[in-house]
């Protein structure tokens, strides 16, 4: 190695693993090595080259399947590479998977001595060491009991007690941390960035992004058995989630193409004259998207514009009485051409759906446009609710089957905020009330 | 990571180091392979005892009784001669056949050490050859005051046992490793490993002496490696004679080269392990 710097170098690291019909065929490929094939070849990682220098936080994300668990086990060891050299400097201590080394069999205690024992320390420095890594794992009396009694919290708390605690030069950490619970995450969190300061080096696998980013200087995003792209944890990070929704995005166009044939679930084009002018006119409102950006998602490919609230002498309120009549008007832009629906919810302060319909309950049909048309949707309602806060979440969609999800075009919590006032003379005890008629009946003997 | 040249693979003393370097996996493997055997069980290290007792009273019954076997050599008629001749050969057939009967599912038992971490996965059936013989050694204690009890004394040449039990436990140790790497490939080995041995057990001479077979079989059995073991082991042990230095020679090759080929054998399979398991 070139550095003194550099703690890990992986070089063209290729890994094809041997799909053999029967084990048998495996030993026959041992014993006439290369001169005949008897398996079929599944590629798991092609090419992979990075360096990780001492001190260095590195992520790898990448969809399921994508080789990041193949090329943890060639780093630690425990998988031998098809092409390709791994060069590590120092101890490498891998949380690889739930359970990981561990012997069923035997105590935690025993555990710990054979996992610390396997990563290269001797029986003295391990029992230097051991009050430290149990105090951590904080499993109380179990240590003295077999690992198979163990619940599966247990056994990653004392699993990374172990891994965080053996002074490693090269600490992994796939995602097997995911399974502590918030206690336990925190702790962890707090023992990697010592060991961080302590110019560990890391290799970090994580489905929480939001754990690789705030950890990570760096990150590999792993695609299809190759590195996709090395660069800063955040922008790399952001690329994949960007590429995860897109390709989410995608599959369910696919589903609605494949739908649009059936059309079984989707309703019919609301006719020109159903769609009559509205008291108030088209209001494209600029601050509504700085104000609903952090609550909004979806395609794009319609906008909602605005989301207004008018009493019923057409002004524009944000508090109302009890069961009040109310106009709430949803305007929206479409982007691209399409076909949608349009939903709203009245939700209270805890996010609880109240109230709420849309245009293909109450006009059983959609709204049919091109890039470019605007329309204004007005839902004339009461709201029989109790005093409080409530929000309204709109939802512009396309349905792609029966059911939920559908393939969401804009999706905006809080696009509207009003308050029902308190009525000293009406005292409802729920959320919504409704007038019943009541009788009673006096039982005869 | 891996270096493993020709040179590396068949030089002897990479073995002598790996077995060192995995001195500390050795100890704690054999020990706990040791208490497993205890754990729970009401009467212990009793059974240790009580097992070769039971064989020991059905197969003289059995033969001894029922068929009237006679050693027919060395000793006349009696039985417990026979019983005590008999046992001697069990003892050591139970080393060999107690070592490599466990050893089949020895790996694919412990995917952990295989999978997760990087173990040096020879100190497994190494640690399973070393209980295995100090159970073994239990027969032997027994043994001891049977042979008193019938012969009437004690030889000097009973000192010598270790020159055969020694290259025993290599000669085990060495089929260990090439049952427990065939395991993993093919699975079909942990039922058949008991029927071999079994018919092995009765192509050895443990309950009659190599003299009574016919003379045009005794290649057979001379081509077994346990007739040598037992023989000698009941020549030095029981009959008082001093250790025949070409046969003990021959055991110790045995022993050693079957060590180093099934070593050499194990080293070469295991990097398919992990895809196996």
């Amino acid at each position: 190695m070139c550095s003194d710097d550099v703690m890990l170098k992986v070089e063209h690291v290729s890994k094809c693993f041997e799909m053999y019909e029967k084990p048998l065929h495996r030993l026959y490929q041992t014993l006439c090595a290369g001169r005949k094939k008897f398996y079929r070849e599944f590629w798991a990682l092609n090419d992979i080259s990075f360096e990780v220098r001492k001190g260095e936080c590195v992520g790898i994300v990448g969809r399921n399947g994508a080789g990041k668990s193949t090329l943890l086990q060639i780093i630690t060891g425990t998988l031998q590479p098809s092409g390709g050299t791994v060069s590590a400097k120092g101890r490498i201590a891998a949380l690889l998977e739930l359970g990981s080394g561990f012997n069923p069999e035997f105590t935690g205690r025993e555990n710990v001595y054979m996992n610390a024992a396997i990563l290269g320390l001797s029986p003295a420095e391990i029992k230097e060491k051991y009050q430290e890594i149990v105090d951590f794992a904080d499993i109380g009396d179990f240590i003295e009991q077999p690992v198979k009694t163990y619940s599966s919290g247990m056994m990653v708390r004392l699993a990374f007690a172990v891994s965080a605690y053996v002074d490693a030069d090269i600490l992994i950490i796939d995602e097997a941390l995911a399974v502590g619970d918030v206690a336990f995450q925190a702790k962890c969190a707090l023992r990697i960035r010592k060991l961080l300061e302590k110019q560990c080096t890391i290799l970090f696998v994580s489905h929480d992004s939001l754990a690789v980013k705030s950890y990570c200087d760096r990150c590999i995003y792993l695609e299809d058995k190759r590195i996709r792209r090395i660069g800063p944890a955040a922008a790399v990070v952001d690329e994949y989630l960007a590429d995860v929704k897109e390709r989410t995005i995608a599959e369910q166009r696919q589903m609605l193409s494949a739908g649009m044939n059936a059309n079984e679930f989707v309703k019919p084009e609301l006719e020109e004259g159903e769609r009559r002018s509205s008291d108030h006119a088209y209001l494209d409102d600029p601050d509504f998207d700085k104000r609903v950006r952090d609550f909004r998602s979806g395609t794009g490919d319609a906008r909602v514009r605005s989301v207004r609230i008018f009493d019923s002498d057409n002004q524009e309120r944000y508090v109302f009485k009890f069961d009040e009549e109310v106009k709430i008007q949803i305007d929206f832009e479409f982007v691209r051409d399409c076909r949608l629906g349009v939903n709203y919810h009245i939700k209270d302060n805890k996010g609880i759906a109240i109230l709420g319909t849309g245009v293909e309950r109450e006009l059983d049909g959609t709204i049919s446009g091109k890039a470019g048309e605007k329309y204004s949707v007005v839902f004339t309602t009461r709201l029989p609710m109790e005093w409080g806060d409530y929000n309204i979440l709109v939802v512009l969609y396309t349905r792609i089957s029966e059911r939920p999800p559908s393939l969401y075009h804009d999706w905006v919590e809080n696009s509207a905020i009003f308050k029902m006032e308190t009525d000293p003379d009406l005292l409802i005890y729920n959320k919504v009330y409704i007038k019943n008629s009541c009788r009673v009946i006096g039982a005869s003997e | 990571m891996n270096n493993s040249s020709l040179w590396t693979l068949l030089n002897p003393a990479t073995q002598v180091l790996s077995v060192w370097r995995g001195r500390y996996f050795l100890r704690q493997l054999t020990r706990r392979n040791i208490e497993a055997r205890f754990k729970g069980s009401f009467l212990g290290f009793l059974w240790l005892f009580i097992l070769p007792l039971l064989m020991l009273g059905i197969y003289t019954f059995v033969f001894s009784v029922i068929f009237k076997a006679k050693w027919g050599i060395d000793t006349g008629d009696s039985k417990a001669a026979f019983a005590v001749i008999m046992f001697c050969g069990m003892s050591v057939y139970n080393i060999f056949s107690e070592t490599v009967g466990g050893s089949s599912g020895l790996i694919v038992g412990n995917p952990n050490y295989v999978k997760k971490v990087v173990f040096p996965l020879e100190m497994l059936p190494l640690a399973h050859s070393m209980a295995s013989f100090i159970f073994g050694l239990a027969w032997f204690v027994l043994l001891l005051p049977g042979a008193w009890l019938v012969f009437g004394k004690l030889h000097f040449s009973m000192l010598f046992l270790p020159l055969t039990l020694i290259p025993l436990l290599f000669f085990s140790c060495g089929v260990s490793f090439l049952v427990s790497s065939l395991g993993v490939y093919i699975r079909d080995v942990q039922h058949i490993i008991g029927v071999v041995l079994q018919v092995l057990f009765y192509l050895t001479p443990v309950f009659y002496p190599i003299n009574a077979v016919p003379e045009k079989y005794r290649w057979l059995l001379k081509l077994n490696p346990m007739t040598h073991f037992i023989e000698e082991t009941r020549n030095i042990f029981l009959y008082g004679r001093m250790p025949s230095w070409s046969t003990i020679g021959l055991l110790f090759a045995i022993g050693l080269v079957s060590f180093y080929l099934g070593f050499i054998w194990f080293g070469k399979t295991k990097k398919g392990f992990a895809d196996v398991l």
